[in-house]
């Protein structure tokens, strides 16, 4: 699915978003403002799968962004694609309030639970290279066996460790860390237009 | 001990580490290791890594609530009026400039703006938004409280203003309103007064001021011995605002 004509329109691309982060770092608060209206979507929509409930995950998104703000300064373009990097920063935060909610959420649903969360699409502001990563990405992880990218997704979305999936899945840890590695392999191949774009 | 070939153990490793899925001391152990500067492994863990970083994209698009953008644009207000309060306040009248602020006379706009603030209005007591260390933790604290529920007033722009917008989030316990407009920049020596509409009077809630996009926002107390509030108006008003309200309506919103 990579042309090298991809990869180029991938690399325009970030350099916008690249260009929108630094004027953040520079305290323009409409740059943060225009960053926020072109990803709050998807951003939300990772959050809230990671923690499954609103008003937790309304509180992370603010945190998210908050960081953002603060920390746009220590962007690094050399260590990853800008959405890259947005993406990161809203997993981790979603995955520390979980870890620290945790005690208290035992009664959580269980991750396959959670597939009929009302979803939105991207309104027609934002931009349009979003959803078409968003496509290229569904269509990388769908390249992966049922297999390979259950103990994927169970770790991006859980932060559960390979022997709690090993365990959560019932299969002995060589089983799970084998299919990681083959999924993993799987998807960045497919991910090379992309990935390739951010050189 | 640096590697010269990619082995699938090798991979394994990389692959678990870019997905965080390492125990804390198998992660600690690898880490080391690229330290070391094997770039067999500094390759994998990267690339893996990049792809690793993807895949949060392929989630279902959620809408957030529209309210948390104002709540975040109010956030980081706070933070770049905290960075800039070293700034000397200049000796100059309290005139406003009227030309797009460029980022030094953006901080004299804010001087100015927070000394403009201070004039408290006789039905309610005022912060106008850029002073307001308070209005970050109204919101957080109307946000958290469960017990104190939010009631959103929509304005919409009328006649006079059909692009202006705004929303006010009354806390109906504290019998506070706090409010995010935006509005086209107002003339020189006018500004915009938010009004208590009620089924027999017209109470002035406050000035508005407006940054150079248009927005503004105040914190108001709803007084409570007001008789039954029908809806609230922004009018535009002479520099010092108003007792009554000069037509025509600005932005509304119902009750």
């Amino acid at each position: 699915m990579g042309s090298p004509q991809d990869s180029i329109e991938y690399s325009a691309r970030d350099q916008d978003w690249v260009a929108l982060i630094k004027r953040v770092a520079e305290g323009d608060q409409s740059a943060l403002a225009a960053l926020y209206d072109a990803t709050n979507r998807v951003v939300f929509g990772l959050v809230l799968r990671i923690l499954s409930d609103r008003s937790t995950a309304e509180e992370v998104l603010l945190d998210v962004y908050t960081q953002v703000w603060r920390q746009a300064a220590l962007y690094d373009r050399k260590r990853g694609a800008p959405l890259a990097w947005l993406m990161t920063i809203a997993r981790s935060r979603a995955i520390d309030r979980f870890r620290s909610g945790r005690l208290d959420q035992q009664s959580r649903e269980s991750l396959d639970d959670l597939g009929h969360l009302k979803s939105s699409s991207l309104s027609p502001e934002e931009n349009t290279a979003l959803s078409e990563r968003q496509r290229l990405v569904r269509a990388a992880l769908n390249t992966l066996s049922v297999e390979q990218r259950e103990v994927i997704e169970l770790a991006y979305y859980s932060g559960l460790s390979h022997s709690e999936i090993a365990l959560r899945l019932g299969q002995p840890l060589g089983t799970v860390k084998t299919r990681t590695r083959l999924g993993m392999i799987k998807l960045r191949e497919a991910l090379t237009p992309m990935l390739e774009g951010k050189a | 001990m640096k590697h010269e070939l990619k082995t699938e153990e090798l991979q394994e490793t990389a692959a678990i580490y870019a997905l965080g899925a390492l125990s804390q001391h198998e992660a600690r152990a690898f880490e080391n290791h690229l330290r070391e500067q094997c770039p067999v492994c500094e390759e994998e863990a990267c690339s893996f890594s990049e792809a690793a970083g993807q895949i949060g994209l392929s989630v279902e698009a959620q809408s957030p609530p529209d309210y948390l953008r104002d709540l975040l644009l109010s956030r980081i207000e706070k933070e770049a009026y905290q960075q800039s309060s070293l700034i000397p306040f200049p000796e100059q009248s309290e005139r406003f400039p009227t030309t797009e602020p460029s980022a030094t006379n953006r901080r004299v706009y804010l001087r100015l703006a927070i000394a403009a603030s201070l004039v408290v209005m006789a039905a309610a007591s005022i912060l106008f938004w850029r002073q307001s260390t308070r209005l970050q933790n109204e919101l957080d604290q109307m946000k958290s409280a469960s017990s104190s529920p939010l009631r959103l007033i929509k304005l919409d722009g009328q006649e006079a203003a059909p692009q202006s917008s705004g929303n006010i989030y009354w806390d109906t316990e504290k019998n506070r309103w706090v409010v995010a407009v935006t509005l086209p920049p107002p003339p020189p020596g006018k500004t915009y007064q938010l009004w208590f509409v009620t089924s027999d009077a017209k109470i002035s809630a406050g000035l508005i001021r407006t940054d150079s996009e248009g927005k503004g926002a105040i914190i108001v107390e709803v007084p409570r011995q007001m008789n039954q509030l029908t809806s609230a108006a922004i009018t535009l008003e002479p520099e010092g605002g108003s007792e009554q309200p000069t037509m025509p309506i600005y932005a509304q919103g119902k009750t």
